[in-house]
């Protein structure tokens, strides 16, 4: 497999003020294939921003190295580098109309000026601008700017091409019409994209691969399904979708399944291979799609008890918070896909719930991320 | 009720024009009569026969303007556009990288060092140009130190020359250079640096295709703030530049004070009108094709 990008044990640290360093990435390794849509995805501080901008060459590594299709970068100024960036805010030269900011790294390259003319047509036609090459930035909507900001960037034919959160200045419309875009026009072009993001749909939607970051480390890597399906931490799964988290002991393990007590009342069974103490903490990890929620009279010997706490229709799905011991509730969404034919469920009213064994996650408590907030759990 | 929503609107129409009149009549009142009215008696001035003792006699004449054929003044008039001139471009060339530097910094920093900026204008502009004549005269700062480190063996002659005046002048206009192009720059996108060098621009192309024509106003700005008064400057060079470096607004100022010209002090006055008329003019001829341009 050949790589794009790599990392190798990067560090970085900012100087602050009063002598006290700010640690922004701590050993980081990664490694991006080539051709592939990589999302680096994390809250906002996280240090995607900073890493992107040591692949581009505006901060070098503290310690390691960053290596582009093989060669190590070292203190290589970003205008020698096979890179290239579409920023946060564009960054469009605002003196320039958009055929001059297209062709700008064009001229930077010495291309000859028949050349440029054409090269900068095609990139405007890829991204739909063809009609607005003399316009000035100012005049254009922000999702114009942000296609200059791509045709710009495109037209040097880079290996690699940075996104910086692209789309957030842009409405949801928007932007959900750009990440498909994106995503097509990738497949297309068939250069290396990595996108910072800190929305975790948009990089669901459009990424091959995703590196979940927090606090300047990578906490997991893998495609969008791994990342969802089979977090690593409570983080990941917690920062991935919604999630129900339910934290139990471990009274047995036999036959390839744990079997977990729930707050001290429920005992759930769930398939999990590796060795585990009895006495052992967990976190199970239940995404609310998952669950299945029924009247009182459904005979499944499996079904769980529980009473319903609170009902909220969204329009595609319905969001039921079920009371399941006496410490912790579940998260339901049930799908609006037959309206009519659906049970309806009323507050206060005893319910039986169905979670399939191996939709349940198991999280050893040592791989317990920062702890985040989450509505459902409360611990003791 | 139609009647009295009309009526409401007359007054509130009435009202505002009422506080744009009082808006603009402090400074028609004192245009008019400190500058409007100066001006004409300027023009009206350069065109009668001089007094013999100052004033003017009510005659019309036109050898007020044929004495600028002197070629004596030519040289006074040329000295004092080259010494602004020069003036312009070293203020430009200490300013600029100066207001770069300050607007770069972070925000908590910036009015802290602009305010070093202007600290100087809270001493007497007098007081401050007699201060370079301690620095610069033969037993000055200057000579004194070099001599004591036996680099010099003979008193370098500073003082009362162009040289002087140049450095009073720089010295003097700086902070009008400085804050137009910071105001500017601070304005300048800190993030199109990033994006000109991820395009392939080294250093300088990105200084010349990106920033400079980004901050051209202020350097304009700047440049007509420094240039405009250091042409019709006369107490740096009067105290400074000694009696060899006579430059235009000592010429108008002697031929007031003490030829007793008012007329020819009038044409000469006039000149330096036109000749700080042509850049402004030059200026806004391209501001305006830029708006239209855009």
């Amino acid at each position: 497999m050949k790589l794009a990008i790599e990392l190798v044990d990067v560090g970085k640290t900012f100087q602050g003020q009063n002598q006290r360093d700010f640690r922004a990435i701590d050993q980081l390794n990664l490694q991006i294939r080539d051709g592939e849509f990589f999302s680096l995805l994390g809250p906002s501080g996280c240090g995607k921003t900073t890493i992107l901008r040591m692949i581009a060459g505006f901060e070098s590594p503290t310690v390691g190295e960053v290596f582009i299709h093989g060669e190590a970068m070292g203190d290589r100024p970003p205008f020698h580098r096979p890179v290239n960036t579409v920023f946060q805010n564009y960054a469009l030269f605002p003196h320039l109309t958009v055929a001059q900011n297209v062709a700008f790294g064009l001229e930077m390259e010495g291309v000859p000026q028949t050349h440029i003319r054409s090269r900068v047509g095609d990139a405007l036609a890829l991204v739909k601008l063809n009609g607005l090459e003399n316009r000035h930035p100012r005049q254009l909507s922000g999702g114009q700017q942000q296609r200059v900001a791509l045709a710009r960037a495109l037209v040097k034919q880079p290996e690699v091409l940075l996104f910086d959160e692209p789309l957030g200045a842009l409405d949801l419309k928007l932007r959900k019409a750009m990440q498909l875009e994106l995503k097509a026009m990738q497949q297309q072009v068939g250069i290396t994209f990595v996108y910072v993001t800190h929305d975790q749909e948009e990089a669901l939607t459009m990424s091959d691969r995703i590196a979940v970051l927090s606090e300047g480390k990578v906490l997991q890597v893998g495609t969008p399904t791994e990342i969802y399906e089979e977090p690593s931490c409570r983080f990941v799964a917690d920062f991935i979708g919604e999630s129900n988290f339910l934290i139990g002991q471990v009274i047995e393990q036999a036959n390839g399944g744990l079997v977990v007590l729930v707050d001290g009342e429920l005992t759930l069974s769930v398939p999990y291979e590796p060795e585990l103490p009895v006495g052992k903490v967990v976190t199970l990890v239940i995404r609310p799609e998952k669950v299945t929620i029924h009247p009182q009279t459904h005979s499944d010997p499996l079904a769980l008890q529980g009473t319903i706490r609170d009902v909220v229709y969204l329009g595609t799905d319905t969001r039921f918070v079920v009371q399941l011991t006496s410490k912790s509730t579940l998260i339901i969404r049930r799908q609006n896909l037959h309206p009519g034919k659906l049970d309806t469920f009323t507050v206060g009213e005893a319910v039986k719930i169905r979670v399939a064994p191996n939709s349940m996650r198991v999280l050893p408590e040592g791989s317990l991320g920062p702890e985040a907030a989450s509505g459902v759990l409360h611990l003791p | 009720m139609f009647n009295r929503i009309q009526t409401h609107l007359a007054t509130a129409t009435n009202r505002r024009r009422l506080n744009l009149a009082v808006l603009v009549i402090p400074a028609t009142v004192w245009l008019f009569f400190f500058f409007v009215l100066p001006l004409f008696m300027v023009l009206l001035y350069s065109v009668l026969e001089r007094g013999t003792y100052g004033g003017v006699e009510w005659q019309f004449t036109l050898s007020n303007y044929e004495r600028l054929f002197n070629p004596i003044y030519w040289g006074v008039l040329g000295r004092s556009l080259w010494l602004a001139l020069f003036t312009t471009v070293a203020c430009l060339l200490v300013g600029y990288p100066l207001a770069f530097f300050i607007a770069s910094r972070p925000p908590q920093w910036r009015n802290t060092l602009l305010l070093l900026v202007i600290i100087p204008f809270w001493t007497n502009f007098l007081v401050r140009i007699y201060a370079w004549i301690i620095i610069l005269r033969q037993e000055g700062v200057i000579n004194v130190l070099l001599s004591s480190l036996h680099l010099i063996n003979q008193p370098l002659d500073l003082l009362f020359n162009s040289f002087a005046v140049t450095v009073g002048l720089v010295y003097g206009y700086l902070p009008f250079m400085i804050l137009p192009l910071y105001a500017t720059l601070e304005r300048f996108d800190f993030a199109l640096l990033d994006a000109a060098q991820d395009l392939g621009a080294n250093d300088l192309k990105t200084f010349v295709r990106i920033v400079l024509p980004l901050t051209l106003r202020g350097i304009v700005a700047g440049s007509l703030l420094v240039f405009i008064p250091a042409v019709g400057e006369f107490i740096t060079p009067d105290i400074l530049g000694g009696a060899k470096t006579l430059m235009m607004g000592n010429l108008v100022q002697n031929q007031f004070l003490g030829a007793r010209h008012w007329p020819f002090g009038s044409v000469l006055s006039i000149v330096m009108i036109v000749i700080v008329l042509i850049p402004i003019l030059i200026y806004f001829r391209v501001a305006d094709e830029k708006l239209k341009a855009n």
